[in-house]
């Protein structure tokens, strides 16, 4: 956890220079507008991350007595939100630049005495954007399976959505400097269909997990592993009963309905996958047959 | 993945020659058919201020100009339509057709009497042209 917490810490860092370097060469290049924006909303999951870790420390309190272990959950939504978001906004952009036939002006600038055309700094502000996002991302995704976090793992498809836009965007500024208007608005379009479909999907299991829904495998919709082993054995264990799971953040709660508990239940031992990851169990609770509602 | 991507850059780079090339081949147009269409906003008495930055246009391409005077609306449009390359004239610093067309760094900047700027206006993503007319304008201005 300390691990995830620090990479998220240095995204924030390196997400705020590249906001900054970006900034300065913008000029009048819609695609350059669109990424920095990009950029700009990136800073949301790992910002929500870290607030959410932070009131996950915290123990139950008077006001909270259940604790706050599902300010997780929420910070799965707006991350996933954002990531829509941004989605959206590049794929309406790209569309409307595309229909309107927008032809961007890149001019030149004096720099030390010289003229350089400002694609030429746009292209190397694009690249210094795609480096932290591409190895950031690559390190978060192992760590959020681990962690079983979907807010680090939709921070992770945020930043390949960011390199990738970054990517579409140093293809855009080559394609305007050799005359292709359309060249950063068809590449732009092509890869915010891919962020939406990203952001859909987390958007959706964040909502099954806000309304008790069965645990969804991480970055997807599917049914999770783990979950189903777990349903499985518990089945086995009571016959007849009805067994139910809800993910709350990133912890399993199961209920067992229609029978009463006969002993004090071993949660560790209960747990049918990867021993390490038996802390995802933190709940068994029992409802008797005669108080099923 | 960021090989081919690499790859993609590097095949494109060495494919141009000239960088940036216009969307709508103006430059190239006014080389090849050594005339540059220049629509005069009326008013203002602009013609001798602008004569310097016009000659130096003209060496920078080789090509000479020909004048059409008008009101700034329909020059505006004919210059978006691609009928002329190129307009001079008085605008004020927050002129609604900034997004529409491109507003090059004035020639003269205006005065609290006289908030107007002496400005040539080129089509948007012209980039090897209106780079042109910048240097035009930075020799006639005594920057470069």
């Amino acid at each position: 956890m300390k691990r995830a917490e620090r990479l998220e810490w240095w995204n924030i860092a390196f997400t705020i220079s590249i906001v900054a370097v970006m900034g300065a060469v913008l000029g009048n290049s819609q695609t350059m507008k669109t990424a920095w924006v990009e950029d700009t909303l990136g800073l949301i999951p790992p910002a929500v991350f870290l607030v959410a870790i932070r009131f996950e420390r915290r123990g139950a309190d008077g006001g909270f007595p259940f604790g706050y272990a599902r300010v997780h959950s929420l910070a799965f939504l707006i991350a996933a939100v954002a990531l829509c978001g941004v989605g959206l906004f590049l794929l309406r952009d790209a569309i409307s630049t595309l229909l309107t036939r927008e032809h961007a002006t890149v001019a030149g600038i004096d720099l030390f005495g010289r003229e350089i055309w400002l694609g030429w700094l746009m292209i190397a502000a694009q690249t210094y954007a795609i480096i932290p996002p591409l190895i950031i991302g690559r390190l978060e995704q192992p760590l959020a399976r681990r962690l079983q976090d979907e807010v680090l793992f939709t921070d992770s498809k945020m930043n390949k959505a960011n390199w990738q836009t970054g990517a579409a965007g140093i293809v855009g500024i080559i394609g305007l400097g050799l005359g292709w208007w359309w060249a950063d608005a068809a590449a732009a379009a092509f890869i915010s269909l891919g962020i939406v479909a990203d952001g859909w999907r987390a958007l959706r299991v964040a909502t099954a997990e806000l309304v008790d829904g069965t645990p969804r495998a991480l970055g997807c919709t599917g049914p999770d592993e783990e979950a189903g082993l777990l349903i499985r054995k518990l089945e086995a264990q009571y016959p007849g009963a009805d067994i139910r799971l809800r993910e709350t953040g990133r912890y399993i709660h199961a209920e067992v309905r229609g029978v009463t508990p006969d002993a004090r239940q071993d949660l560790e031992a209960l747990w049918p996958g990867d021993p390490k990851r038996s802390w995802r169990l933190a709940q068994l609770s029992f409802v008797p047959p005669d108080q099923e509602p | 993945m960021n090989w081919r991507l690499a790859l993609l850059c590097a095949g494109l780079l060495a494919g141009c020659s000239s960088f940036p090339k216009d969307v709508d081949g103006t430059l190239a147009k006014i080389e090849r058919d050594g005339v540059i269409r220049v629509g005069m906003i009326a008013g203002g008495g602009t013609r001798q201020a602008v004569a310097p930055f016009l000659r130096a246009v003209e060496a920078e391409t080789g090509a000479h100009v020909t004048i059409v005077d008008g009101p700034a609306e329909p020059l505006l449009l004919d210059l978006k339509e691609g009928r002329i390359d190129l307009i001079l004239g008085e605008t004020a610093a927050e002129s609604p057709w900034q997004d529409e067309v491109a507003f090059i760094e004035p020639l003269r900047r205006g005065s609290e009497e006289r908030p107007l700027e002496l400005t040539p206006i080129a089509r948007n993503g012209e980039n090897a042209w209106i780079m042109l007319l910048q240097r035009a304008g930075r020799k006639v201005r005594g920057v470069a």
